[in-house]
């Protein structure tokens, strides 16, 4: 799958989600989880590409990594929060490692651990942006 | 890369002898790569894991890649008990990837593969034919992409993955560094036999036994024997200082009462000369303390064994209808060393033998198809025995009429810790017979030679050895 890349032809009722993520193997799968679940998924594998992508169109939902290359995830959710255009887009934190809860100050709303659980992954995305 | 670690619950194979050569199974979200030679068995051994898991409520999907019906595939399983129809469709969901792989390439495939894990969530996915994969993709690196992504997927969707490939292609494929594990089914023939091997090549994360093992494959499936010099647990088993008695008249005397219980014991002498009625003797006299016994041979069928016990009469009828004595007759035809031994030491376990009598160890040597592994081999089987406190006699052959005892094929010595020596004598026109004691552990024992007979109640011990002495100096 290219790096960018959008999951199907969005239709004006669905939600988008951008997943910020340097692992492509994530960023495929979560593209077809989230793909078959209605979404219309915005992939991308940096946090400065991510931030463009923004510019260009609101996501109803940012999925992003935290450890990647040049601008981490935490760093990105700062970014996004300090927009004001940006600043309520629910973001969800994932990472292998544990969740630094003393460096979230309201960047993240939800954190999930890789290796990610489809169960767990669905469930967080649903309590965000679900009907 | 797929994160499956110790920390990972596993999941059974369902096949007999393969969770312990792995260590305990499989990972639940591990990927393994199932490879050998057409006919080697990798479609057998999978689908029996699938139906073993189906049959206990899982969901496993199935995908074909090969250009063959799924018909067939069924059909092919026909043999085996484990096919349960009516496992097809609801917990056993077959899917052809073969059409998708060829018109949309290895992201279709994924695509095809993601839809129906989301959809059926199995416990298991398969991908039967991954030799097509490679040889419909063109563009290198893309193999490997896919199977990184495959890997995050079942990681992600909880599902354990089995790649089925034939060998003699996969040894270049870079891919199989993402494996959890790689496991090798092979078949080959050794002069007029056919044998059949597994081996683990990788395991992550796991104390796997290495080396080859037999596996056979029989109306249950597959059933794999793990190498026993490999498998065995090195621990050394409780002294004993108690005796154990044949039960012959003259010869418990020799052995100041008995041999040490849990010792091992060789029976040494040729043809006709008394080793099988010794160790019924042995059996029989288990069998009044108790003790369950077990006689294990290759030449007399149960019926002809107690037949000859109760005209010696002997109560083993009895104990045998009672079930503390079994008998396990394996005719002299083409055996596995190892399939013997399992059943030898299956039956141990579950009758909680204590006296057991191997009789003919040449069985077990015409059912060596690897002859260097014998010594080994039966070094770890009589350790098991006795790790598992159980007193063992085994008989092993000489030549008839030999004047000097030929060397045995292995040690003898270094096995048992006592030997007796049963001989034929010729004098004039009559044939005697004699019994030493060449060696017993850690006793004192009668070091002369005694004569025996064979009489209607059994084997009698002369109570000293006059009798032999006389007619063995005698010119």
């Amino acid at each position: 799958m290219p790096a960018n890349s959008r999951s199907s032809e969005a239709s004006p009722a669905m939600k988008s989600i951008l997943i910020v993520d340097d692992e492509f193997d994530v960023r495929a799968i979560l593209e077809l989880i989230l793909g078959m679940q209605n979404y219309d998924v915005v992939t991308t594998p940096s946090a400065l590409l991510a931030l463009e992508k923004i510019t260009q169109e609101r996501p109803a939902l940012i999925l992003t990594d935290w450890m990647m290359p040049v601008m981490d995830g935490i760093e990105f959710c700062k970014r996004v929060r300090s927009n004001s255009a940006w600043r309520e887009v629910p973001i969800i934190m994932m990472s292998a490692a544990s969740e630094p809860t003393d460096r979230n100050e309201g960047l993240w709303n939800a954190y999930l651990h890789k290796p990610l659980d489809m169960d767990d992954l669905l469930r967080v995305v649903n309590q965000e942006i679900g009907d | 890369m797929n994160e499956a670690s110790c920390t990972t619950p596993r999941l059974s194979t369902g096949i007999a002898g393969l969770d312990t050569i792995l260590g305990g199974g499989l990972f639940e979200h591990g990927m393994y790569m199932i490879e050998g030679p057409s006919g080697a068995g990798k479609t057998i051994l999978s689908a029996q894991m699938c139906f073993h898991h189906a049959r206990a409520g899982k969901k496993i999907l199935y995908v074909t890649l090969i250009a063959e019906s799924h018909g067939k595939l069924i059909n092919n399983l026909r043999a085996f008990d484990f096919l349960d129809d009516s496992l097809i469709p609801d917990r056993l969901i077959l899917t052809s990837g073969y059409q998708e792989l060829k018109s949309a390439g290895l992201s279709g495939l994924l695509q095809l593969i993601a839809h129906a894990v989301a959809e059926h969530r199995p416990a298991i996915l398969v991908i039967d034919g991954y030799r097509s994969i490679h040889t419909l993709t063109q563009e290198p690196g893309a193999v490997a992409e896919f199977v990184y992504e495959l890997s995050t997927l079942i990681t992600t969707t909880k599902c354990l993955c089995l790649l089925l490939s034939p060998r003699d292609v996969s040894e270049q494929w870079t891919e199989k560094t993402l494996m959890d594990g790689v496991i090798e089914l092979d078949r080959h023939s050794v002069g007029m036999r056919s044998m059949r091997e597994l081996e683990v090549h990788k395991m992550r994360a796991s104390a796997q036994i290495e080396g080859r093992h037999v596996f056979t494959i029989g109306s249950a499936g597959i059933t794999v024997f793990p190498r026993l010099e490999a498998a065995v647990v090195c621990t050394s088993a409780a002294e004993e200082d108690a005796r154990v008695a044949f039960g012959i008249e003259g010869f418990d005397d020799m052995l100041s009462g008995g041999i040490v219980r849990n010792s091992v014991t060789c029976l040494l002498g040729p043809p006709g000369s008394g080793k099988t009625i010794m160790g019924l003797h042995f059996l029989n006299q288990g069998t009044m303390l108790n003790e369950p016994s077990l006689y294990f041979g290759f030449h007399e069928s149960p019926p002809r064994l107690l037949s000859k016990a109760a005209k010696l009469n002997m109560q083993l009828g009895a104990a045998y209808a009672a079930g503390t004595f079994e008998i396990i007759w394996q005719p002299v035809l083409e055996h596995r060393m190892d399939e013997l031994t399992s059943a030898l030491l299956d039956t141990v376990r579950r009758r909680n033998v204590r006296r057991i009598v191997i009789d003919g160890l040449k069985g077990f040597l015409q059912s060596a198809i690897r002859p260097e592994r014998i010594s080994m081999f039966f070094n770890a089987l009589i350790g098991e025995l006795r790790r598992m406190q159980v007193t063992t006699i085994y008989t092993e052959e000489i030549p008839l009429f030999a004047g000097e005892i030929a060397p045995s094929m292995f040690s003898v010595s270094a096995l048992a810790e006592n030997i007796v020596l049963v001989r034929h004598i010729q004098r004039e026109a009559t044939m005697r017979r004699t019994i030493a004691v060449i060696k017993q552990r850690e006793s004192a024992h009668d070091l002369g030679v005694r004569e025996f007979w064979i009489e209607n109640r059994g084997i009698r011990v002369a109570p000293d050895s006059g009798s032999a002495q006389a007619f063995l100096t005698e010119r």
